[in-house]
């Protein structure tokens, strides 16, 4: 389990790497100027060689990569220039908002999802299946500022059950959180629909019925646990484009998270502060892959040695 | 893209030439045709794809044309009237007319982002699954670094840096939806290019792109297709996320996502036509991709229950 775990996090190390390759692409060797990128739009021309110097603009690309990987790994990702903030510092305040968001997102993802797989695998076939799947597909394709912005309409401005946006509410939450699961909770409800199938047509589920096991108990105590493994893992899987969910959410609810943080920025064409939001939200992706991969292997240990 | 819609078990076997092909298309078709979510997706994207080609023809005003008569007195958006069936904005636009040319944004940028998405992930996956080595290795690796990021983000940073604009938003698009069809073809080439027949194409000289592209890539053909057609789905829904943050095709240019935020303004609630209108339109054209591809990926799909 420890070389697993050992292998597993040099692993994401080296997908980080491979990310500060390409952010240190995006942000230095895309832009025509970069220094442009760093000095703001009302830069001087005598700025801008200021800052090709002190940046080390001026040198070869590699070198400039391994200055940049320096500062990374110092915790320096630049300064924001909409508001001179250090970036670090001004994503990783934001980050307990949309930690928070994006757990009880994942929590209704699940609440709603796994009931859902449940009845449509049990009624395979049946009306009931067939009418998950539908509602499923109706639901899958509300995208989430669609989705968010008509729950707005209805329950926060017409009907005023909940605050229009913002954090200060304990209730604001509701909403984009609900926004940000029903969409997933549709996907996984059809996963574990497929999962659940299979696992039920294997042969030690055949054996406890023929123990004379009743088909409630083989199913929430012997199917299901085993068919949430593969959910779990897609979860983990799709926490990139999770984020971009949530991204999109923030800004609808006005949740004062990352997401939010980077959508101001664009407005302010702040690159260093979009930038550290992609940098940090990749971080944010590696280490939740990395913890469902240990967490299953240290439910199923036949995951290690692979 | 999340997940993985169509099943990745083994290979499929390969298709006897003649007869047996043409059984198999005729069962496809067969199975379409009984299928009332492909009949109600395809008139959907049929629908939306005539209202973009033929938008000049069916919209009642110039979609940039402010209206004097288009805002009430106080300056206010105008709702459902004869001469605007759909109301106007707050710049006195005509939605209507706005909606049909927005097809034209929405359904163009999408098609060629996943044009492009789609040529590059099974480029990509099939080199890596049919060569494999170091080249395979680095295309593989390099998939798993971009799954690491949170796609939108770095779309918006791509895009704030270059400005927004068709050309770009067209290549971002394409740059962040590669990966999973990528994973997908890397996955079935290396499956299939153990078979038998494959090594009796080699017997009899072929060279290996001949193999790759005559005898191995025809068999990823249903894959590609569901993928491509649930692609256009999100891709639909991607765009329209970056409209909606504001990085969208630039103005006047009338686009779904940037009217719903539009619309969205607090200020704006009470007037909700202009958010419910253009929500319908997107959400009716994610429809109809998401009922098509649905269809074709249960009549195409051999292992289906």
């Amino acid at each position: 389990m420890l070389l697993y775990s050992a292998r597993r996090l040099l692993w994401g190390l080296a997908v980080l790497l491979g990310v500060s390759v390409i952010t240190f692409i995006v942000a230095f060797a895309v832009p025509a100027d970069p220094a442009r990128n760093i000095g703001g739009i009302h830069a001087t021309r005598a700025a801008l060689a200021n800052i090709r110097r002190a940046y080390g603009l001026d040198q070869p690309l590699p070198v400039q990569y391994w200055d940049y990987l320096t500062h990374l790994l110092h915790g320096d990702l630049g300064r924001s220039y909409s508001t001179s903030e250090d970036v670090l510092p001004a994503v990783l305040g934001r980050l307990p908002y949309t930690l928070i968001l994006g757990l009880l997102g994942v929590l209704f993802e699940l609440a709603i999802g796994v009931p859902l797989g449940l009845v449509a695998a049990l009624n395979r076939g049946r009306a009931l299946d067939r009418g998950a799947l539908l509602g499923a597909l109706l639901v899958f394709s509300l995208p989430p500022f669609v989705l968010g912005n008509l729950l707005l309409l209805l329950f926060a401005f017409h009907w005023s059950l909940f605050p229009l946006g913002g954090a200060d509410d304990p209730q604001a939450i509701i909403l984009p959180a609900l926004t940000l699961g029903l969409g997933g909770a549709v996907w996984y409800s059809r996963l574990l629909r497929t999962t659940l199938l299979e696992v039920l047509s294997a042969d030690y589920i055949r054996t406890a019925r023929a123990k004379g096991l009743r088909m409630r108990r083989v199913v929430l105590g012997h199917a299901l646990p085993n068919a949430l493994g593969p959910i779990i893992t897609q979860i983990g899987l799709d926490m990139g484009y999770f984020l971009g969910g949530v991204v999109v959410v923030e800004s609808v609810f006005a949740w004062p998270g990352m997401g939010k943080l980077a959508y101001d920025a664009i407005s302010h064409d702040d690159i260093n502060l979009i930038m550290g939001t992609v940098l940090v939200g990749a971080v944010f992706v590696v280490a939740a892959n990395l913890l469902v991969d240990l967490a299953q292997a240290w439910l199923d240990p036949r995951i290690r040695p692979g | 893209m999340i997940g993985s819609p169509v099943s990745t078990g083994g290979p499929a076997p390969p298709a006897e030439e003649g007869v047996s092909l043409e059984s198999s298309r005729a069962r496809v078709w067969r199975d379409l045709r009984r299928s009332p979510t492909f009949w109600i997706g395809a008139l959907l994207t049929v629908g939306v794809a005539l209202a973009a080609l033929f938008a000049p023809l069916l919209a009642p005003h110039d979609p940039a044309a402010q209206f004097d008569n288009g805002l009430t007195i106080i300056g206010a958006p105008l709702g459902h009237t004869a001469r605007f069936p759909l109301g106007t904005d707050f710049e006195g636009r005509d939605i209507l007319s706005r909606l049909l040319y927005g097809a034209r944004i929405s359904l163009g940028i999408s098609l060629t982002g996943n044009l492009l998405a789609v040529l590059l992930g099974v480029t990509l996956g099939a080199v890596a699954g049919w060569w494999r080595g170091i080249p395979g290795a680095i295309i593989m690796r390099f998939t798993d670094v971009m799954l690491a990021f949170p796609s939108l983000l770095l779309a918006l940073a791509l895009v704030g840096i270059e400005g927004p604009g068709v050309g770009i938003i067209v290549l971002v698009i394409a740059l962040v939806s590669w990966t999973a069809l990528c994973r997908i073809t890397y996955g079935q080439v290396t499956a299939l290019r153990e078979g038998a027949w494959i090594e009796a194409a080699r017997v009899t000289g072929l060279r290996e792109e001949r193999i790759l592209i005559r005898h191995v890539l025809p068999h990823l053909l249903a894959t590609i297709v569901v993928y491509a057609t649930l692609g256009m789905a999100l891709t639909v829904v991607f765009e329209g996320s970056l409209a909606y943050l504001g990085l969208g095709v630039p103005n006047p240019a009338p686009s779904w996502g940037r009217m719903i935020h539009d619309g969205s303004d607090p200020n704006a609630l009470q007037f909700y036509w202009l958010i419910v209108y253009p929500s319908l339109a997107l959400f009716l054209t994610v429809l109809g991709f998401n009922f098509l591809g649905d269809a074709l990926r249960d009549a195409l799909d051999p292992r289906r229950s």
